[in-house]
């Protein structure tokens, strides 16, 4: 018997299994380029191709939503029936919430559980987007009262995190393409939810939270609780902005401004020009003379130590831009991060990757610094463990007291690692 | 359309370049993937995604090579992974009967005749359960070469592993199997 037999045998046998007549993937592939915002539906149209792995049902899922949409916008009845489709929040029956025997819950503990997020370390918002296999929007600049204080990513999913200055308070923007967190704790009585719009963008927000008060046995909705959330879809993600807490800093955070906060969120948030991040950081920030072609200045953004990181710290991103590769891969790139190193412990660049990493010694210079390929990514079994992934190269190096990082997240020739250590040697 | 065509149609962002593809390959694709994971569900979801993540890269591959050996590799690379989560090696004490047994024996020596077996439609699901029976990376061995009509060179390529590496998996594709049968007492 030949393997062309055998061949053939298999493909009657799978042909028996899964007839070639059933499979017809093509709609869902289109539905997937085109919800990712790759749009191109009619031959002859173009598409635009960027590099995000979003989930292909979630998807197809959201032109599904977008054709229901499209549909009942139509007529009168129609309108008044896709405002009752679009509910982001889930309704409770009542403002009194029984709780199963043994699951009474405080009121910090409720908070707790209604903002639950699964065990992830903290990361940059480019190692969460890695892990997540998506773009994630970023405010233009940190929020006023705020601090950045890391980001959590997971497949399908991204946690932006922002403490209040001084503490008592906290924002967080959570990103999904498998939809919302639809636990107990986070429904709300109908008549706390408010319809509204984010631009074009309808949404619904909710102040308030069920409580549970000493010696009681139910959850009570509290409209007063320091807990505000709206909720919205925009091209496949399911977001949710979250402000927890009343204190002064925060306290102009309210509807209209969580709204507007909303319409402000981007793909590309470093808006500081790099001499007023510089100044804010308080260090002479150095910048590469040289980058590659496919490279540009953006912008720069500054976090502080006082709450995200361990020092005063300036990010500087170089957007991506060529012929070669077409467009929509401008928020690919590189970040170069800088700080001040003082020690191995009030360094946010020192320590690097899991122990299966292929981390490579490199010269940069007089300096040594370290190279590696890869993004920490959770497995099956939740566990988060360094996986290689060529579309993230990072570089690490240590010099006059400062620690460097270049961070690259694009197609992996069209920025090398020769082109990232003769960036870090052009810095002056 | 041919490969190449539509290749270059999707490298200037026409879609129907991407449409010609996915007829062409998606139900192979489909079934290689589900020789690997062996759940419709996840087969196509598995090359769906292949498809996607092909277009998003179009940009990397290089015209002048072949489309198909480039499009395997990110479905059986998928599909691999998604095997190892599953965890649904048949261990080789596990009963084998005879039919599979000697289907088994044919992949340890391709000269093996048993072609009386082979017309039979039952066992045709036999070959998949065989095939099942080996560790995912073996499974993708073997079903690329087998099913795929793919030679040890270009799954060389395909796998991005050493050819020395494809032919020791092979080997040891065929020893496994031949383990196989001895276990449960069949005849060599």
């Amino acid at each position: 018997m030949d393997d062309k037999k055998i061949q053939s045998i298999l493909q009657d046998a799978l042909e028996e299994e899964i007839p070639s007549s059933e499979i017809k993937l093509w709609p869902a592939v289109r539905a997937s380029l085109v919800a990712g915002k790759r749009i191109s539906t009619q031959q002859g149209e173009k598409m635009n191709l960027v590099n995000s792995r979003r989930a292909s049902r979630v998807a197809l899922a959201t032109l599904v939503i977008g054709a229901l949409m499209a549909s009942a916008l139509a007529t009168p009845q129609g309108r008044a029936f896709a405002q009752t489709v679009l509910q982001f929040f889930r309704r409770a029956e009542s403002n009194v919430l029984p709780l199963p025997p043994g699951q009474i819950a405080s009121p910090e503990e409720a908070q707790a559980i209604a903002t639950a997020q699964p065990p992830a370390p903290i990361v940059s918002v480019a190692e969460a987007e890695q892990a997540a296999g998506f773009d994630a929007r970023e405010f233009p600049a940190v929020p006023e009262g705020f601090l950045f204080a890391g980001a959590l990513g997971s497949p399908a999913s991204i946690s932006i995190q922002y403490e209040a200055v001084g503490g008592g308070g906290s924002l967080v923007l959570n990103e999904s393409t498998n939809g919302f967190i639809q636990s107990e704790w986070d429904q709300a009585p109908v008549e706390a939810i408010s319809q509204v719009k984010i631009g074009e963008m309808n949404a619904e927000i909710v102040q308030g939270s069920y409580v549970v008060y000493p010696g009681e046995t139910v959850a009570r909705w509290n409209s007063e609780a320091p807990i505000l959330r709206l909720r919205w879809i925009q091209d496949g993600i399911w977001f949710e902005m979250a402000k927890f807490g009343g204190v002064e800093r925060i306290e102009y955070l309210g509807q209209n401004e969580m709204i507007e906060l909303a319409a402000s969120l981007t793909n590309a948030p470093f808006t500081l020009p790099v001499r007023e991040a510089e100044s804010l950081a308080g260090f002479d920030v150095l910048e590469p003379t040289w980058v590659p072609e496919v490279l540009s200045l953006w912008g720069a953004a500054f976090e502080s130590e006082e709450w995200t990181r361990k020092q005063n710290t300036v990010r500087i991103f170089y957007s991506f831009s060529s012929d070669k590769y077409g467009p929509g891969l401008e928020s690919n790139g590189v970040v170069l991060t800088q700080q001040p190193v003082e020690s191995v412990e009030d360094c946010d660049m020192c320590d690097f990757v899991g122990a299966d990493a292929n981390v490579e010694q490199v010269q940069i210079g007089a300096a040594t610094g370290e190279y590696v390929v890869g993004v920490w990514k959770a497995d099956g079994a939740g566990n988060w463990v360094w996986e290689y992934e060529p579309y993230l190269q990072t570089l690490r190096w240590q010099a006059n007291g400062m620690a460097f990082e270049l961070l690259y997240m694009g197609i992996p020739e069209a920025v090398t690692k020769a082109d990232l250590i003769a960036m870090a040697e052009s810095m002056k | 359309m041919e490969d190449r065509i539509a290749v270059s149609r999707l490298k200037q962002d026409d879609l129907t370049g991407l449409e010609s593809l996915v007829n062409r390959y998606q139900a192979q694709a489909v079934h290689a993937a589900y020789l690997i994971v062996y759940d419709r569900a996840l087969a196509e979801d598995i090359v769906h995604t292949a498809f996607v993540k092909a277009a998003e890269r179009i940009h990397q591959f290089e015209e002048e090579r072949a489309f198909a050996p480039w499009f395997f590799r990110i479905v059986a690379n998928d599909a691999l992974k998604a095997a190892k989560k599953q965890k649904r090696v048949i261990s080789l004490d596990e009963h084998l009967d005879e039919p599979t047994a000697q289907l088994a024996r044919w992949l340890v020596d391709p000269n093996a005749q048993p072609e009386q077996l082979l017309e039979e439609k039952e066992t045709r699901q036999m070959i998949l359960g065989a095939i099942q029976s080996l560790p995912p990376q073996q499974r993708v061995t073997v079903v690329m070469q087998y099913f795929l009509d793919m030679s040890e060179v270009e799954l060389s390529t395909t796998m991005d592993r050493p050819l020395s590496t494809i032919k020791w998996w092979l080997r040891d594709a065929r020893k496994r199997l031949y383990e196989l049968i001895r276990l449960q007492g069949g005849s060599r």
